[in-house]
């Protein structure tokens, strides 16, 4: 039985038609006509894709050397339940998230030990100063909040991060257009060429990081990035000393649907940028699938102080390696006020003066 | 106003050189026979200077309108829109350090983990599809 083909319009998406009159096809529905050549093209083109295949090798971590595990120190807080992990040597009183206190409960045994740390390379005096330098540097902060916010209280911790490296392969076709104008005495013109735009190949991706802790929101994380991984080193516990670690209760399994959203996304703009030569440029269809996809664990360097004001609580970060820091801040909204209206006055007498100067 | 100093400008034009017209028909001559002419039509001259003095009156008047006018200023009208004008400016000015209050933000790409000089296409191909004309009639004032 022979095979009906059927071609789709590129315009509106319906069944064209083979006209005699012109030696092109035409679509019945907008009326658009298409070189025959241009047409097999892009509807070979947007043959429906396979699903993006994002597979992934998760068997990050390592197992913990003998006697290794037996120098290091779990406390539990009882009120967020965050895993805090130290050594013997430092004691830890307050929880880092919550600052309520915490309760040694044992030994580390039974996780994954990580396979890289990027050791803390910024102090605490580095943090506090930091700290102190962006809030002063913000308007419209209250001035209570300023003062009361407790900076000898900042922590080092080391937050557990799964970073993914893959290779992505993608095949995503664009829509682009071109627009030209011109006048006559009578009528304004518009002339919008569309093009079909096919990119496939592969692109590289190293050490995309995934918060692995529920008590870390992953967005002050992404905030504060990126880490430079030149900079880690294999696992050793001495790295722990001196500050917190917090212990991984995401898993690397659950952590790639947001290495595989960024990365996708990545991959878009990146081919979407040797679009070239258009005045505007659409995704139409995408197929990304990963190739060596693997995962490792590491402990990133973060400085954290949590505060609480006025109900509500605030987080500020800074980055242990290269300092940069994040935080929301409250607003005061007296000031804001003051502000506004200040400006709004100020503003009414010099227009007003202006106008009444041009009048005469 | 203006209407009328154009019909009395008209109604002199059409007076000096309207064919037949009594006032120009004799004076096309030297400054003897003008004022020879003018003489014998003596009658039409208090009318011309009555109408020449009005058109004089009347570019005065249009003159002192037009200075009345630029010179009517409202300043209710102007404090109304100075006001608003400021009111966006400030508003523009406290949202914008309102917003540099938040600086925690979700990252929707990886960019700074691309392998640099990884990308690698193997497929790149720009189809023309099809051309579209629009036209809108211009509006002539």
């Amino acid at each position: 039985m022979s095979e009906l083909l059927e071609y789709k319009c590129p315009a509106c998406s319906g069944k064209l038609e083979f006209n005699s009159g012109t030696q092109s096809m035409k679509c019945p529905f907008c009326e658009s006509e298409f070189d025959i050549e241009a047409v097999q093209e892009f509807n070979h083109a947007v043959e429906t894709p396979d699903e993006n295949n994002m597979n992934w090798d998760t068997s990050a971590g390592g197992e913990w050397a003998s006697g290794e595990a037996e120098n290091m120190s779990v406390y539990h807080c009882q009120s967020c339940g965050a895993q805090i992990v130290t050594d013997n040597t430092t004691a830890a009183s307050s929880c880092p998230y919550c600052d309520s206190p915490i309760v040694m409960t044992g030994s580390l045994s039974g996780d994954l030990k990580p396979d890289y740390v990027i050791p803390f390379k910024l102090d605490k005096e580095a943090a506090k100063s930091a700290l102190d330098k962006y809030i002063k540097s913000k308007k419209l902060v209250p001035a209570v909040f300023k003062q009361k916010n407790h900076i000898d209280e900042i922590k080092g911790v080391y937050v557990p991060m799964w970073l993914f490296d893959a290779k992505a392969d993608a095949r995503i076709i664009f829509k682009a257009k071109k627009e030209r104008s011109w006048n006559d005495d009578d009528y304004n013109y518009v002339e919008t060429s569309y093009y079909s735009a096919v990119r496939a190949g592969t692109l590289g991706f190293e050490n995309v990081p995934v918060d692995g802790s529920t008590k870390m929101d992953p967005e002050i994380m992404e905030s504060i990035e990126p880490y430079d991984f030149k900079d880690a080193v294999d696992f050793k516990t001495a790295y722990l000393s001196g500050y917190l670690a917090d212990r991984y209760d995401v898993s690397a399994e659950d952590s790639v649907s947001r290495a595989n959203e960024r990365i996708e996304n990545s991959t878009k703009a990146i081919f979407e940028d040797t679009v070239k030569g258009y005045d505007s440029v659409s995704t139409e269809s995408a197929n990304i699938s990963l190739d060596d996809g693997k995962g490792k664990y590491a402990l990133y360097p973060v400085w954290i102080l949590n505060t609480s004001w006025d109900g509500n609580k605030y987080t500020f970060a800074m980055n242990g390696q290269t300092g940069k820091f994040v935080g929301n801040l409250p607003i005061d909204t007296g000031a804001a006020i003051r502000l506004f209206s200040a400006i709004t006055a100020i503003g009414t007498a010099v227009i007003f003066g202006i106008s009444y100067l041009m009048s005469r | 106003m203006k209407r009328k100093l154009f019909v009395i400008f008209a109604a002199l034009l059409a007076v000096f050189f309207i064919p037949g017209s009594d006032l120009t028909s004799g004076c096309t001559g030297d400054f003897e026979a003008c004022a020879a002419y003018s003489a014998e039509y003596s009658d039409y001259a208090p009318a011309y200077n009555e109408i020449s003095s009005v058109t004089v009156n009347l570019s005065e008047q249009t003159k002192s309108t037009e200075k009345s006018e630029k010179k009517k200023f409202s300043p209710v009208r102007s404090l109304i829109i100075a006001f608003v004008i400021s009111a966006i400016i400030a508003l523009i000015v406290v949202f914008s350090i309102k917003s540099g209050l938040k600086t925690v933000r979700k990252k929707y790409e990886a960019s700074s983990y691309v392998i640099k000089d990884s990308l690698d296409l193997r497929e790149n191909s720009d189809t023309f599809l099809y051309k579209k004309v629009d036209k809108t009639e211009r509006s002539h004032s």
